[in-house]
Parts: C-alpha cells; sequence; structure tokens
C-alpha cells in the first residue's frame, strides 16, 4: 500500500524510545539524533527500505480554555508517554509502538483513511488531537468514528 | 570504467567557456529565452533551476526530469522575490523565481498559522479581511475596543524549551491603526508578555519579561501597505506561551489587518509552513548521471559549478553541492558557523579552503580536482590552487542541498545553477572562463 500514510507511535516514556530502530540515525559527520531533535523538526530515516520522516507530537485529551482577557483558565490535557508521528509513503505494520497508521490522502479526498489501529488501543481513546500535524494534513481525531476505517 | 558519453576535450589555455557563448549568442530576446546555455553541454549534470535548462547524463531533460529525483514528505511553500509564498505538493522541487529553494525539516509552533480568523479574540472586534496576501486569504481585521493590548492569539502547539532560540514572523497589512503590536505572552498569567510594538512598518522590542528575551527584530515591507515583523527570541521557562497580532491602540474601532504567524524553534527564519514541514532530498545516483567513473583510473577531472545563496542550517556540514565515492568526495559546503568552503576528501584525509561570500550572499564558484591530486577554485576574489591526492574510486551518487550518501543533511539555500562533470582536461584558463560566465 503506498500514498501518504502516517503513523502514530507511543512509548511509555523517553527510555523507551530507541531512535535507531525506527531507521532514524544521524547524517555522517553529524550529532547524533535525539528525541529533542524531533520535538524541534522532522527527521530522516529509513525503515524497511521505505524513506520516513519521524518527529514527536502531542496528543491533547483537551484544549485549554481562556476567558475574555485570554487568560488560561482549565489547562491543556496531555496523554501521558512520548508520542512519535512517522510519516512514509507505504504502510509499515513492524514500527514500534505503532498505535495507528492513517492515509492522508485517502482524508483529505474524504474517503476512509484510517489503515490500522493496534488491539490495544481503543477507538474511543484515539479520539484526540494529534499537534503538530503535517502541512497540509489534519490530524484531529475528536471525530474518528468506525466508518472512518478502512475495510481490510 | 567510463563515461557514457564522449567528454569534450579542453586544452589547457583554450578558454571555450568564455568564447563560445559570444559565437552561439542570438540576440533576440525570444532565441535567448530559450537557448541552452553552452557552458552546461560540457557537463554530464547540469541545472539552470531559474531558466529550467538541465543535463542527465549529458541528456538534455526537462526540470520535472530532476524534479523526479527530489523528495519530500510533506507540502511545503516556499517564496518568490516578491515575497508571494507558493505551495508546492509533496515531493514536488520547490522552484521560484530564485532558484531550487531546498530546505531542512522545519515546524510552525503556531496552530493554523495562515487563518488569524480561527485565532483566540482578545478585547477586539474583529471582521474578516477579503483579499489574497502574498499567497494567503484568511486575514482578519482587528479593531481595538479601547484597550492597547487587544489582540488576536493563539497557544503555540508545545511548550518552550529552556535555552532554545526561537524565531518570530508576523505578517499584517496596516488599518486604521498608525500602530502596531507582535509578541509572545504566557498562556497562564495573561499580563506576562514580551512584545514588539510601535509604528506600522517600524515595530520595535518594547518590554522583556523573565519568561523569554526578544532579539534580532526587522521590519519588512512588502509595499501596498503589507508589512512583516520578524524577531528571534530565547526562552527561559519551559511553559505555554501564546503569539499574537494586534493594533497596539487605545482608540476604540482603530485596526490592523492581521495575515499569518510563525514561530520556529530554530535561531533562523524558515519559510511559511504549518505544523511539520519535511526538509528537500535531491539526489541522483551516479549510474543516473552518467558519472560514473573514478578520476584516478579513468584520469578526469571532477569539476563543480555551483551559483546560489546559503543560509544558516541545524547540520554541522552544510553540503550545497556533492559528488560521492566510496574512497572519497568533493563538496561545496559551509561549515555550522563558518562560511562557504569547498572541501576535498581523498579517503586519506580532508583538505579545505575557504571562499569568497558570507552566508546569505549569492556566490559563484568553479572548483576542479584533477586526478594527478592538483585542484582550483575560482570565486569573487580569484582563483585559488592547491594539491592533495584524489580519491581512487568510482562515484556512486551526486547530491544538490544535502548529502549524496543518504539524502540527510539538509540545507538551507537557494540554487540557481549547480553541475558536476568529468573533463579530460581542464585549465586554468577553463575555469576562470567558466566562472565568468556563470557568476555574471
Amino acid at each position: 500500500m503506498t500514498g501518504t500514510i502516517d503513523h502514530i507511535l507511543h512509548f511509555a516514556g523517553p527510555e523507551a524510545v530507541d531512535l535507531a530502530a525506527l531507521g532514524v540515525v544521524a547524517s555522517e559527520g553529524e550529532p547524533p539524533v535525539t528525541l529533542a531533535d524531533l520535538q524541534n523538526r522532522a527527521e530522516a530515516g529509513v525503515f524497511e527500505g521505505s524513506a520516513v520522516a519521524a518527529r514527536r507530537v502531542y496528543v491533547i485529551a483537551a484544549d485549554a480554555v481562556h476567558d475574555a482577557d485570554g487568560l488560561e483558565v482549565e489547562p491543556r490535557v496531555e496523554a501521558p508517554g512520548i508520542w512519535l508521528a512517522v510519516r512514509s509513503i507505504a504502510f509499515l505494520a513492524n514500527l514500534p509502538g505503532l498505535v495507528a497508521a492513517s492515509d492522508a490522502e485517502r482524508r483529505k479526498a474524504g474517503q476512509p483513511f484510517v489503515l490500522y489501529i493496534n488491539p490495544d488501543y481503543p477507538l474511543e481513546t484515539l479520539r484526540k488531537r494529534i499537534t503538530p500535524m503535517w502541512m497540509g494534513t489534519d490530524y484531529d481525531l475528536s471525530g474518528l468514528s468506525s466508518t472512518d476505517i478502512v475495510e481490510a | 570504467m567510463g563515461v557514457p558519453r564522449p567528454l569534450a576535450i579542453m586544452s589547457a589555455g583554450t578558454s571555450d567557456f568564455g568564447i563560445r557563448p559570444l559565437i552561439s549568442c542570438d540576440c533576440s530576446a525570444r532565441a535567448i529565452a530559450t537557448q541552452y546555455p553552452f557552458w552546461m553541454r560540457r557537463f554530464q549534470f547540469a541545472a539552470d533551476f531559474i531558466k529550467g535548462h538541465a543535463l542527465i547524463g549529458g541528456r538534455r531533460v526537462t526540470m520535472a526530469e530532476i524534479d523526479a529525483r527530489h523528495t519530500r514528505l510533506s507540502v511545503r511553500r516556499a517564496a518568490d522575490t516578491s515575497g508571494v509564498s507558493r505551495e508546492f505538493s509533496d515531493g514536488a522541487m520547490a522552484l521560484t523565481d530564485r532558484g531550487f529553494d531546498s530546505r531542512e525539516p522545519w515546524t510552525n509552533l503556531v496552530p493554523n498559522p495562515f487563518n488569524p480568523r480561527a485565532w483566540t479574540i482578545v478585547n477586539t472586534n474583529n471582521t474578516a479581511e477579503a483579499g489574497n496576501f502574498l499567497g494567503m486569504s484568511s486575514a482578519v481585521r482587528v479593531a481595538s475596543q479601547g484597550l492597547t493590548y487587544g489582540r488576536v492569539q493563539s497557544l503555540l502547539d508545545v511548550p518552550l524549551v529552556v535555552g532554545q532560540v526561537y524565531s518570530a514572523r508576523a505578517l499584517y497589512a496596516a488599518g486604521s491603526s498608525p500602530q502596531m503590536r507582535s509578541g509572545i505572552r504566557s498562556a497562564a498569567e495573561s499580563n506576562r508578555a514580551s512584545l514588539v510594538t510601535g509604528p506600522v512598518g517600524a515595530a520595535a522590542i518594547a518590554g522583556a519579561t523573565t519568561m523569554v528575551t526578544i532579539n534580532a527584530v526587522r521590519n519588512i515591507s512588502y509595499g501596498a501597505g503589507l508589512y512583516e515583523v520578524q524577531y528571534t527570541f530565547t526562552a527561559h521557562e519551559p511553559i505555554n506561551v501564546t503569539f499574537e497580532i494586534g493594533p497596539n491602540i487605545g482608540t476604540p474601532g482603530q485596526d490592523v489587518v492581521a495575515i499569518a504567524g510563525q514561530v520556529t524553534p530554530t535561531p533562523y527564519q524558515m519559510p511559511w509552513g504549518a505544523g511539520s514541514v519535511d526538509g528537500d532530498s535531491l539526489v541522483i545516483s551516479a549510474a543516473d548521471a552518467g558519472l560514473v567513473f573514478n578520476p584516478v583510473a579513468d584520469a578526469k577531472t571532477l569539476v563543480m559549478v555551483w551559483r546560489g545563496t546559503a543560509t544558516e542550517s541545524s547540520v554541522t556540514f552544510a553540503h550545497l553541492l556533492q559528488a560521492r565515492s566510496s574512497a572519497g568526495n568533493l563538496f561545496l559546503q559551509y561549515r555550522k558557523d563558518q562560511n562557504y568552503r569547498l572541501d576535498l576528501n581523498s579517503g586519506s584525509g580532508t583538505s579545505t579552503r575557504g571562499l569568497a561570500g558570507a552566508l546569505g550572499s549569492e556566490q559563484a564558484f568553479v572548483v576542479a580536482w584533477r586526478p594527478d591530486g592538483t585542484w582550483l577554485t575560482v570565486d569573487a576574489t580569484g582563483i585559488f590552487t592547491g594539491s592533495r591526492p584524489m580519491f581512487n574510486g568510482v562515484l556512486d551518487g551526486i547530491s544538490v542541498g544535502c548529502s549524496a550518501t543518504d539524502g540527510r543533511g539538509r540545507v538551507n539555500g537557494t540554487h540557481k545553477l549547480a553541475a558536476i562533470g568529468a573533463f579530460d582536461s581542464f585549465s586554468t584558463a577553463d575555469a576562470q572562463a567558466l566562472y565568468d560566465v556563470v557568476a555574471r
């Protein structure tokens, strides 16, 4: 399957993230790629022969609430752990920590777009907003339903 | 192993590159517009990214065939010389009248950066503003309700990282307010803000807080009442913050038009983007490029041409143009915190030659490395020659704006011309003549 495939990965904490296992390593002569790098920008890699771009994202359970003066009255609520978004042109089922995969082009076309959901993560637990998105791709999954899942 | 096309034979002292273009010149404007640059024809790989001329394997190709070898896993934007920001689809090279715009990956932390109509309204009256402003078309007119701090603001996607330097830019149009403001504000404590404020088109640092320090304010006028203010800031607290634009005036009804905002976790400005934007890789295999040869075994001179503008990047070794073999390589680059330079890696050691020009300035370079180990560079200051044993290995790839090894190490810059060729000979006079053609 090819397209513009976004994989969402979940790890318990920073120590559980092995970027080399994702194929994300530094170019020659450059310092090692770290999780902090992935917070600032996507880093390129190769996983099972496919080019990937990986970056850290945040899964937002509830957005912050502000009053009329712009004062934050309710803080943002984030899902715990470390979350990564990995983009590729192919579905990569063996990515470690894979929670879900979606096809950005199918979503843009208004078609079912969810290619995979890890059975350990029930659909309702994924009804959240993921940020930052890729340019041109909306990661707001708060309206996710079973009709969004691509039939095998 | 040979090069799959006849190589030009150039004798020492011949200045073919300087003479032939004059001979082949057709002075009608139409002919010049479609004429294939003579200097390219001696190269296996050559590209004029502005005029759209290209060779691969010594064969004339369209720029689309170059683009087919370019990768990027996202949409991106790039601005032309007038500042208009155009969108380029997944994988498509960002080709503008500046040339091929190559970029490292970047992230805009402002959600909905091109739609300030969706930002949070704070003590202002807002109305949608029709029109296309440098490629953005969801502007909003922000009118004061009588408080100078009225604004539209957007909560950044992630908390600040202490010590990180960020770059911000706010695109706006003049309204009835003679003033404007932009800045960074604590999400939890809205009375804590570091701002740039002042006359439209002349904003300056207006206040400091302990959460961020603003520096390097730059005001840009695009004409017709369209402005941008850019600044950097260093984070001192790991807190959530908002980015804002407002009319900065206490007179009710006076307004400014907010068009777009961006905050990137880089100490230098990046093009407009939304969320994460992937970087650009242009790597061509030596087989594709017609450059499968061993400079030593085949007794060829490796010649490179590059013209463009490099700007600061995150990588230490920013490869503008590279020819690589498993035994060594030749590359034009700049090393972090330094300027343009040529690096020669013979496999047993590296030589470096500093080249003319500061980062951010447009430069042209001609470099050559001969099989006998003598090499030369031509830049705006003249010719320099040196000696270092040539690598003894077959080329496996070339690249523009990234490492030829893996397409990583991506570089911020715009490339007007790039060429790599294998020559039977290449004299100092040839080099100067070629420079004179490509630099003019």
